[in-house]
């Protein structure tokens, strides 16, 4: 949902590993949705700083944007760091109404998790964004990561949502 | 000899070259899938692949060796 610096800094090379401008404008923005909503596919809206959030505020006004879900994403260097602070201050920021879940990157992906839980909002794991359980403790798959996910949200009283529980929170209709 | 290491932790996504294979400097010897990007491991300098230590799909860390040129 904007523009930004993408990096990953390597505190052992003391250098910037991976650098690029993720480009984002509001045409190529309005040209996404547009199609989306030709081929009714759901858009999932990405953020990856404040500012991001705020962007989905004039497409919505416009009716561009109806029926979409947010992705928190948190812990890129370049954009929001993974931290609990950050995901309250964020998540506050999110239409009411409008579904959001945090995407952290990198191991601090389980303090966010504990967050978003705890603020009532969904959650993401897989090797896409983490690769680790615990400190040192490689995931061997998804699996590992979604089982460890349910434990941590049962643990705060919350159940994972049923396919027919998320079809109707996404606002998806059966095919 | 040269190593070529990973710059990150992430996944093999694709392998670009093979053993036996001449590469010029800057050439893509693998593209790794890390932080929701697709990032290439380039050829330090011109040379011979004499040896590819991943395969496509492994769980790799930083700093673990990814191909050998010569």
């Amino acid at each position: 949902m904007g523009s930004m610096n993408y990096a990953k800094y390597s505190s052992k090379r003391k250098g910037v590993v991976f650098s690029l401008v993720f480009q984002n404008p509001f045409d190529d923005i309005m040209f996404f949705l547009d199609t989306m909503i030709k081929n009714g596919v759901k858009p999932e809206c990405e953020c990856f700083d404040l500012g991001h959030v705020e962007s989905v505020i004039p497409l919505m006004d416009m009716g561009i944007l109806k029926h979409f879900q947010i992705s928190l994403v948190m812990g890129v260097v370049g954009g929001m760091a993974a931290t609990s602070r950050n995901l309250t201050c964020v998540s506050s920021m999110v239409p009411v109404g409008i579904a959001w879940q945090v995407i952290g990157i990198s191991q601090d992906q389980w303090l966010l998790i504990a967050t978003a839980l705890a603020l009532g909002g969904h959650i993401r794991v897989g090797l896409e964004d983490n690769f680790y359980l615990a400190p040192g403790v490689m995931a061997q798959g998804n699996g590992p990561l979604v089982e460890k996910a349910v434990r941590m949200a049962r643990d705060m009283g919350r159940e994972p949502a049923t396919v027919e529980e998320a079809r109707v929170i996404l606002g998806i209709n059966k095919q | 000899m040269t190593e070529i290491l990973s710059p990150i932790t992430g996944s093999v996504w694709k392998i670009i070259t093979q053993t036996g294979a001449q590469v010029n400097e800057g050439d893509t010897v693998v593209i790794l899938e890390s932080m929701k990007m697709e990032i290439k491991v380039k050829a330090p300098h011109n040379g011979k692949v004499t040896e590819i230590k991943v395969k496509e799909s492994d769980s790799i860390l930083e700093d673990d060796i990814i191909a050998i040129i010569e």
